[in-house]
Parts: structure tokens; sequence; C-alpha cells
């Protein structure tokens, strides 16, 4: 019985018990949501169908898609081009993308949104607070 | 009644600004005083800390010296409590100009030799800057009411009592290894197999993490500092909690604390004896502006022979310590060079750490 | 009065400034308490002890209650100790009852904080000294006690939270040891950047806010219903909400203070434990998280009763309760005083210009936020095609700064936003994964020091002693009620919580 209930720990393995254990309990909650769903399915008489969807009917593949984009290319200019331009252009365009159009008041809004919000996160949190930006 | 509010808001708003405002410009403004010549060309400074926390040995250094090397050069410099390793991959990828340097301790190439951080990070890789402090505070502690009062008289009980053991709690490849090292080689070589095998090691972080484990009743001596463990051995501490300092590694007793330093207390290794503190240091990019370095060695020099400097170190109990950048790669190579012989012959963690 | 002789005029405005600038910070997804009070720091070596503690306390109070107004707003959690405040705090503004919500979330909050602070002005010693009596094994126990939460979060499928707990905690294991310094879980092409592993607040807000709006985008971005009606035509808030509920909020402000009294407790697990219980012992659970002011009461009742808890070991001892007192460490250091057992005796008038100096960010905390949330409310009826990329960009820079300016905690915060849109759709339940993250880093250094002081032995955890028996018996009675309640809902048709 002591044998069971001890542990083998050595100093080069401390860090990998814990993520075995926990690798294990996650494997054996796997089995058993698949055996949960298996017995589901048998006394449904629907072990075959598969109705699974991964989007919203009708989903709005521009504003999705674009908003991704704009987010992984905002990102990814930060540290080339600096904060504040690259904020006001991903704002700019994110504006316009969730607006959906390009009236003249949506652009004057969204110039007017991402240069003060720019400017001004700037303006506190940079350059008062002196917290380290991009 | 509403307008009221939103004026004292605005109000409010307006005097946080003032007082941040204020203190900027006040720190530019007593940088004029300074003479050009160690102006940098550079408007802020990012001094990395080998530190995520700001409540520690390495942030109040850090704090000291930039507040004061700032308005020497004449620039901006902001501490960042990043963490070593995060340091390290910052300054290996910094830009030349001193826009990103580092300031750490002896932990920097301590922690190459006992394979915490990886190779590349070896001191030969990096331009050592100038050294501007250092805390002779290395100490090893034990409950107030342990069965002996220094560190050779705890090895003395190991020989005298052959059943019991004596856990130490250290952080692995850092400072507090080397020094448990320093006392293990030295027992080992003293008193051979037979007491060295029950000198056991509590691997463990942060230094409340050691004293937890100390009043958990997890380990019998840990590795600490002066200046954050003298709280817990004065007269009126609780029982419960109460230490005493068994040894300091510095090479002549610190002023104002009856700690015997290991070196009287005979504990030698390699037939020399064991000396020990912590210093701190800038460290460069390898291929740094000379321009810049020059004038951080320069504007170094100066802050460490200010008298307030000095003042605001010892409110910790550190000390000024100045070896200049031409010195500085030297000085700390050959301290490695005597510390590797240690780190060779040291405890093998995984033996030691077993019960 | 004795407050006015102790504090200067200085340190009362510069608290008074500290809580609002708190506030901000807290309220600002990305920002928080901690990061406030570092940011302050250096500017403190220019001031007194005195009047820097006052600036710092009250930064610290501000930021710990800002957290709730993005919390209830916008269903993001505007510091990680406010989460459990959006489970019920959303679905009320969703109800139109925004304004209900944040009123209850601040008295609340600072019932929390005086119950705390007394805690702390007549108990600090004696506490610190149990505080200590709580081992590694103890420890272990009350973070697995806070993770039967998840049980009761499960929506829909038990199996699948406690799937998604356990994802959770083995995400927060990504990254090195800090022991023996190993990574694990890494692959080795982004050893450099995982180092650390993933940051908590871009993961929390990378979950809640960008998930958020990536799934408002996928719907086309329409104007949602409680942004079309009037605040408050419903329900006004008054005083009597609390009514039924004193036991509610003691036993959260509490729980609150029990866990900052814990060092290296974090203090997320201080609302999540108060929100469970909570949960267990109301009277009606099943409305839970479908916009109850209990579970408002709850969560921030016991974030702010973390405020005074922490400070005890603090002060008493010298080790700090949370990451945010570890921080206020370095403000008595850079004056020179090292906070430890005989801090109290010695300086007598010191404490009590702390404990004042609490007293006075509470009130202001209470007030200025009491007054400032009719114009704060507004922020829902602001179009979101104009709020979410303020929003995204707040969380770029809050992300940037968490650890001073690593871009990888940007992508960190991307990634996450990506996998909570993912994990949402294929049935991994964004609560208990979250709960799981923060609490796992915690539960396994607990367990790994309880083992190196045992030798491996794993019974310690049921030998150890009084508590940890009495904390088992709190985590079988604590599970043992969840699945009852999971079973009994199931029964009359009910989903215990519609959406994690």
């Amino acid at each position: 019985m002591k044998e069971l209930l001890t542990i083998d720990i050595k100093y080069d393995e401390y860090h990998i018990i814990f993520p075995r254990i926990i690798m294990g309990i996650l494997i054996l909650l796997v089995v058993l949501m698949l055996i949960k769903a298996l017995i589901k399915r048998l006394k449904d008489g629907s072990l075959t169908q598969f109705k699974f969807k991964f989007f919203e009917e009708n989903f709005d593949k521009l504003k999705l898609f674009g908003t991704i984009g704009l987010i992984v290319v905002y990102v990814f200019f930060l540290e080339i081009i600096g904060f504040i331009a690259s904020s006001i252009v991903f704002m700019f365009l994110l504006t316009i993308l969730l607006k959906g159009n390009f009236q003249r008041k949506t652009i004057v809004i969204s110039v007017i949104n991402s240069v003060t919000t720019s400017i001004l996160v700037w303006f506190f949190f940079g350059y008062l607070f002196d917290i380290t930006l991009p | 009644m509403k307008k009221i509010w939103v004026f004292v808001l605005i109000l409010m708003l307006g005097a946080v600004l003032a007082a941040c405002g204020g203190s900027s410009e006040e720190a530019s403004s007593d940088a004029e005083g300074s003479d050009d010549t160690t102006k940098v060309d550079i408007s802020r400074v990012r001094v990395l800390i080998g530190s995520s926390s700001t409540g520690g040995d390495t942030y109040q250094n850090a704090d000291a010296v930039t507040r004061y090397l700032e308005k020497e050069l004449d620039t901006n410099m902001k501490v960042d409590a990043v963490g070593a390793n995060r340091a390290f991959d910052e300054l290996a990828k910094a830009k030349t100009d001193g826009s990103s340097i580092m300031f750490f301790h002896d932990m920097s190439y301590l922690g190459v030799e006992y394979g915490s951080f990886p190779e590349e990070y070896s001191l030969d890789n990096w331009k050592v800057g100038p050294i501007v402090a250092i805390n002779p505070g290395n100490v090893f502690l034990s409950k107030a009411d342990a069965p002996y009062n220094t560190m050779v008289e705890a090895a003395e009980w190991l020989k005298a009592n052959p059943d019991k053991t004596i856990t130490v709690a250290i952080e692995a490849g850092g400072v507090s290894q080397i020094s448990f090292d320093g006392f293990y080689i030295w027992a080992k070589e003293t008193y051979g197999e037979e007491v060295s095998s029950r000198i056991k090691a509590y691997i463990t972080g942060s230094q409340s993490d050691k004293d937890q484990a100390l009043w958990d009743g997890n380990v019998d001596i840990i590795h600490g500092a002066i200046s954050s463990n003298v709280q817990y051995t004065e007269d009126g501490v609780e029982d419960k909690i109460k230490m005493k300092f068994l040894g300091v590694t510095s090479k002549e007793r610190v002023e104002g604390y009856d700690i015997p330093t290991f070196a009287e207390q005979g504990i030698q290794v390699n037939g020399q004896d064991f000396v020990f503190a912590k210093e701190y240091f800038f460290l460069l990019p390898k291929d740094i502006d000379e321009n810049f370095a020059s004038k951080l060695d320069q504007g170094a020099a100066k802050v460490v022979e200010n008298a307030d400097y000095a003042k605001d170190l010892g409110v910790n109990a550190f000390y000024v310590n100045h070896y200049s950048l031409e010195e500085s790669q030297a000085y700390l190579t050959e301290k490695r060079d005597f510390m590797r012989y240690i780190i060779e012959n040291g405890a093998d963690l995984n033996e030691i750490t077993a019960n | 009065m004795e407050a006015f002789e102790i504090l200067t005029p200085l340190s009362i405005i510069l608290c008074i400034l500290g809580v609002f600038v708190g506030i901000i910070f807290g309220a600002i997804p990305g920002m928080t308490a901690t990061m406030a009070i570092a940011i302050f720091l250096p500017i403190t070596y220019a001031l007194d002890l005195i009047d820097s503690l006052g600036l710092l306390l009250g930064l610290y109070v501000g930021g710990i209650s800002g957290g709730l107004v993005p919390a209830i707003l916008m269903n993001i959690p505007g510091t990680p100790s406010s989460i459990c405040t959006t489970f019920d705090g959303y679905p009320m503004t969703q109800k139109g009852q925004g304004e209900r919500a944040l009123k209850v979330g601040i008295t609340a909050s600072l019932i929390g904080g005086a119950f705390s602070l007394a805690i702390l002005y007549f108990f600090a010693p004696v506490l610190a000294s149990v505080a200590i009596d709580f081992s590694s094994v103890e420890k272990f126990l009350i973070i697995l006690f806070a993770l039967t939460v998840i049980a009761s979060l499960s929506s829909g499928s038990l199996l699948g939270g406690i799937f998604s707990g356990f994802l959770g905690v083995f995400i927060s294991l990504v990254g090195f040891f800090a022991d023996n310094n190993q990574l694990r879980l890494v692959p080795s092409f982004l050893e450099n950047q995982l180092y650390y592993g993933f940051a908590l607040l871009p993961v929390l807000i990378g979950l809640f806010a960008i998930t958020q709006i990536l799934q408002e985008a996928e719907k086309g971005m329409k104007t949602a219903s409680h942004q079309k009606f009037e605040f408050d035509k419903k329900e006004k808030f008054s005083f009597k909400v609390f009514k039924g509920q004193w036991i509610n909020t003691f036993r959260s402000s509490a729980i609150g203070t029990f866990v900052g009294i814990l060092p290296g407790v974090g203090g997320s697990a201080a609302s999540i434990l108060a929100y469970s219980q909570t949960k267990n012992f109301s009277k009606n659970p099943d409305r839970l998280g479908k916009g109850e002011p209990e579970g408002v009461i709850a969560s921030e009742a016991s974030n702010n009763g973390l405020t005074g808890g922490a400070l005890i070991p603090l002060l008493s001892l010298g080790i700090p309760g949370d990451s945010t007192t570890a921080v206020l460490v370095g403000a008595f250091l850079l004056q020179g005083i090292q906070v430890g057992p005989l801090f109290i005796t010695q300086n007598p008038d010191l404490w009590s210009g702390i404990v004042w100096a609490l007293v006075i960010a509470n009130i202001v905390m209470f007030l200025l936020m009491f007054l400032a949330i009719k114009y704060m409310a507004k922020i829902v009826f602001v179009p979101k095609q104009i709020i979410y990329p303020i929003i995204i960009v707040m969380c770029v820079v809050g992300a940037y700064a968490i650890n001073n300016g690593v871009l990888f905690d940007v992508w960190t915060l991307v990634l996450f936003g990506l996998a909570g849109f993912v994990f949402a759709k294929i049935g991994i339940q964004v609560a208990p994964l979250l709960i799981g993250f923060i609490l796992g880093k915690d539960l396994e250094k607990y367990f790994i020091d309880s083992l190196k002081g045992s030798g491996g032995d794993l019974t310690i955890f049921f030998t150890k002693g009084p508590i940890a028996i009495v904390l088992w018996v709190l985590i079988f009675a604590s599970i043992i009620f969840s699945l009852y309640q999971s079973w009994k809902s199931k029964k009359t048709g009910n989903d215990i919580r519609n959406a994690a």
C-alpha cells in the first residue's frame, strides 16, 4: 500500500511530475466522454449521423475574417512602425469594416475615433505614466 | 449637483496630471546641472533587470543607481523588472545604441555555470559594464532554538548525532546554491562522506518560500540575506517564527551585525577561505556603441562618488563597490573561475534532494 | 480626529488621486492594480513614507474595485479577480439593469473592504500567526477546494466542464518550472517566448474580450437588445437588495479576507471560492449565473475583502499576501523600512496611518464610483463599431505592458482570442478553463512542495493534520452538492448556466 501511495520525486524530474498527472486525467476524461457519447448515440440509434456545424447560419464572413486579419496584421506591424501609426491605421480600418460602408459620416467617425484614442492612450500611458509601449 | 461632481472629477484629473508632469519635469531640470561630457544621445534607456520582482534586492539597487545615473547621462532610465531569461533574450536582440541594457548580479554567470540559463547567455557573450554595488549580507539562518549557533557547529552536531540530517533551503542555480556548495564541499573535505551525506537540500524559489519552509519544519537551515531576514532575529519576535544567523559569507563581518563570517569559522574550499558577496553590475550588448559605453562608465564613476547614492544603498544594507568598465570583465571572469571549482565539486542536486 | 493627526493633507489628497487613477487602471481591461502600483513606485521615492503609502493604498483599493465596471457592462473582467463578477453582472446588464448591478457591486465592495479592514486592525498579528500554520499541503487543498467551483459552473455537460478545467490547468503548466528551471510542454522553436509560459492577463482578456468581439463580428455586429432600452426602467437599485443577503455578503467578505491572509494563494482564488460557496448555499442556485445580484455581491465583497486580508501577513510578518502587496514591499524598502514581525509595535503611527489611509480609500472609492456610475453606465450605449476598436487597442496596450514590453504577450492575447472562439464552437467551456488556468500553477507548486517535504509520500495530504481533514470534508461536500444540483436541474430540464 505504502508503495502505491508514493511518487518517486527526483530533482531532475520535478517539472514533469505534475504535467504527467494532469495529462493522465485529461486522457481519462476524454475516454469517459467518448464512451458517454457512444452510449448516447447507440441509445438514440444515431451512430453515424454527423451534423456538426462550425459557423453560424449565414455568418458574416467579411466581418469575421476581416477582423481576425486586421488584428493579426496590426500586431505584426506594432513594433515595426510603432504604436501610434499602427493603432491609427488599424482602428480606422476596423471601424469602417464593422460599420460596413464608406459613407462620409463613417469615415469622419473612424478618423476621429482612431486618432484621438491612439494619441490619448500614448499620451497618458506611454508619456505620463511611462509604460513601455511598442 | 451633477455638474459639480463632473467638475470635481476633472479637477482631480488635472491634479494627477500636474503631479506626474511635475515629477518628470523635475527630473529633466535636475539633469541640466551636470556638464555635457557624459550626456548620451538617446532620450530613453530601458534597464532590464534579471528579477521579475519590484520588492527584491536587484530592483532596489537598479532603482538607486539609475536614479543618479540618469542625471549624469541626461536621459531617462526606466527599470523594467522582466526576469532573467527575458532580460537576456531582449539584451541579445537589443540595438547597440544603449537603448536597452541590463542590470543584474552574480547569478547572471552562476546560472549559466549551473545550467539554469543556456550557454549563449555566458559572460563572454556580453560586454560587462561597471560594477556599482555590493550586498555583503549573504547568510544562512536556522530557527532560534536550533541546537547549533554557527555553520561549523551545525556540521559538528551532525557528526555527534549520526542518526540526524540537516536540510537546507536553497534556490537552484544561483547565489544560494554556490554558498550551499561552499559549505557542503568544506563539510565533505573536513568530516568526510559520513557527515556530508546527511546534508540535504530543499530546492525552492523566493525568500518567502524559504522562510515558510523553515516555519513548516521542512528544512532546518535556510539561505537568506541580512536585509530581508534580520527582522525575524530581533528580540520580541514570537518564538514560532524567530530565527538566528549562522554565518555570513562576506570577507569581513558586516558592520552593525554580530554574525561570524565563514572565513573566521574556518570554512575553506580548496585551501582558500570561502568568501562570496553578491555584486551588482550592468551588462551591455557585446558590440555596444563605444561612445555610449564610455559615457555610462564615466557616469557610473561619478555616481559612486556621490554620498547620497551611498546613503540610499545603506538603508537596505548595501554598499558602494566600484569596478570600472575596463576592470569589471576581468574581475568577474576571475570570480567566476574560482566559483567553477565549487560548482564542479558541488553536490549533485538529484542525490541531496532525495530523502 | 485621529486620522488627521497622523495623515498629512498631502497624503489624503494623494490617496484620493490614487483611488481615482486606480479605478481607471482597474476598469481598463489589461491594466491592473499591480501595474498601477508598479508604475507609481519610482515616483514615491520623492515622497514621505506616509504620503507614498496614501497614494499606493489608494491605487490598490481603486484598482481592485475598478475591475467590476467592464465586467458588468461589457462581460470583460477588468482584472483577474473580477471574473466571477461577469457571471451575474453581465446578464443583469443584458436585462437592462446595468446601473443597478454596478451599484450592488460597489456597495458590496465597500462592505468587503470595510470588513477586511476591521479584521486587519483588530486581529492582524493573531491571524498572521495562523497563516503560517498553513503549509503547502493545506494550500494545495484550498486551491483544490476553489477548483470544485468548476463542477458547479459547468454548463450542459459536467464532464465537459471538468475536462475544460483540467485543460486550463494543463495550459498553465506550459513554460519553465521554477524549482529546477526546466522547460516542459514547450515546442523548441518557441523556447524563448514561452519560457515564462502564457501570461495570465493576455489569456484572460483574449478569452473574454477578443473572443466576444469575434463572435459579434460573426453575427454581423447587430445592435444588442440591451442597447435599445433605457436604463433601469425595470428595477431601481435600492439597498434593499442586500436584505436577505447579509450572510452571503459577510461570508464572501470573510472568504476574501481569509484567502488574502494566506501568502502565496493568488487573489483570484478569493472570488472564485466565494462565488462557489454562494452557489452552494443559495436558495435558488439555478438562478445564479443568469443575472442575480447575489452573484455580484459574492464576487465583489470577496475581492475587496482581499485588500485588508493581503496586508495582514505583509504588515505582521513581512510576507506579501498577494502579487499586488508584493509590489508594495518595494515602497517600504525604497524608504528603508523592513516590514516584519515587529513592524506594528515599532511603528505605531505608521500603522494607524495605513489603517486610516485604507478607510479613506474605501470611502472615496465608494463615493467616486457611486457618483460616476450614471456616466460610466452609458458606455453600453456607445455603438459597438466604435467601442470595439478602442477595446482591442486597450487590450493590446495592456498585454504589451503587463510584463514591461513583451510582444509575445500580445500574440498570446490574439491566440487565446481565436482559441476562445473555437472553444465555444466545440464545446470547451471558457469559464472552467480560465479558472483551471488561473489556479493551475499554484496547484502544481504546492503539490510538489508537499511531496518534497514528505519524500513523495502521497498520504501526507490526509495525515498532515486537522486543518487538512476539514478541507477534505469541505471539498467532498462541495463536489457532492454540485453534483446533486446538476442532477436536480437536469431533472427539471434546466441548465445550470446557459453559457460560460
